[in-house]
């Protein structure tokens, strides 16, 4: 037999060992990997503390006394939730709130529910609340999985400039 | 066709066949047994699941200390000795001490004001008796340092 064409038999022998080799690799690799605990789930926690941040911080949607300079936590301002509103919908994720350039965490809907005045609509992140909002729907198929939906009902007062009112806000996160 | 023997010892060309593969066989099994106890060592040492969570517990209170409406001040009495947090543009990235590469950095995303940008003083690889400590006021939240003997003096 010439040189090279033992050579090359010799190394077609050798692809089978180097086959077995990396699937053992893999095999063992797997099997730590299962065994071991290093995802954390916190995107329960993560929508609590974005829809209380809504409700309770200064820079968001609460309405600040223009004397005082006193902020009231869970007293939405009315004018400033109608301007979100009606101006662009991304001015919360470009002037107020960043969680960095794509923002692959969070998107919210606010809806403002008042008796006798039309429902107002506001988002956060609408870019990506579209996009996963279907996913979040349990009909469709393949949807549920890489998100989780939450939908919270809170019972809060508006003030409009003049008085307050009481006023229901519905919150749909997906994360 | 005469089939020669295969063998260290018979016949030159045989023998720089085998040894080479010999060898190439034995730096195979070198390299993957190193890069396997690597591996085992990493998951012995548990820093990954270590990092995951002070990622996210950092960035989750970041969070809940900019929703609250008036100021604060937080230690953060966790066991973070010998981590290196970097906290800036909505990124908390933890690192353990003398790891540099980023491949091994565990990051996770908090809720920046953008009117008031987090203002980190000095988290550099924290040492025994150092925690993380918060404070928020009007200008925003400011990230430091505090020593066992400063901490311990409030109540």
């Amino acid at each position: 037999m010439k040189r090279n064409a033992q050579i090359s038999s010799e190394f077609v022998l050798f692809i089978p060992k180097i086959i077995f080799l990396v699937a053992v690799i893999f095999a063992f690799v797997l099997l730590v990997k299962t065994l071991l605990v290093s995802h954390v789930d916190v995107r329960d926690i993560e929508s609590s503390v974005l829809l209380n941040r809504m409700l309770f911080s200064p820079a968001l949607l609460i309405y600040q006394d223009p004397i005082s300079g006193r902020y009231y936590p869970g007293v939405i301002d009315l004018g400033k939730f109608t301007s979100y509103a009606k101006t662009n919908p991304n001015v919360l994720d470009s002037e107020l709130l960043s969680y960095g350039a794509e923002n692959p965490i969070i998107a919210v809907q606010m809806i403002l529910k008042q008796s006798n005045n039309p429902d107002v609509v506001v988002y956060y992140n609408k870019e990506k609340f579209d996009k996963w909002e279907p996913r979040a729907l349990s009909t469709i198929k393949g949807g549920t999985g890489s998100v989780k939906s939450f939908k919270e009902r809170k019972y809060v007062a508006v003030y409009d400039g003049a008085s307050f009112s009481p006023a229901l806000l519905d919150f749909y996160i997906i994360t | 066709m005469t089939v020669r023997k295969r063998g260290l010892f018979l016949g030159k060309k045989a023998f720089s066949h085998d040894l080479f593969f010999d060898i190439f066989e034995l730096f195979l099994v070198v390299v993957i047994v190193l890069a396997l106890a690597n591996f085992i060592a990493d998951v012995a040492d548990q820093t990954l699941f270590e990092k995951n969570y002070l990622a996210r517990d950092v960035s989750i209170l970041i969070d809940a200390i900019y929703a609250a409406p008036g100021d604060v001040a937080y230690l953060y009495d966790e066991k973070t000795t010998a981590y290196q947090f970097n906290i800036a543009k909505s990124k908390v990235t933890v690192n353990k001490d003398k790891e540099q590469a980023t491949p091994n950095a565990i990051y996770y995303l908090f809720g920046e004001e953008i009117k008031k940008p987090i203002n980190v003083l000095n988290t550099n690889a924290l040492q025994e008796n150092q925690k993380l400590y918060f404070l928020k006021d009007q200008s925003g939240i400011k990230v430091s340092t505090l020593e066992a003997s400063q901490y311990k003096k409030s109540p």
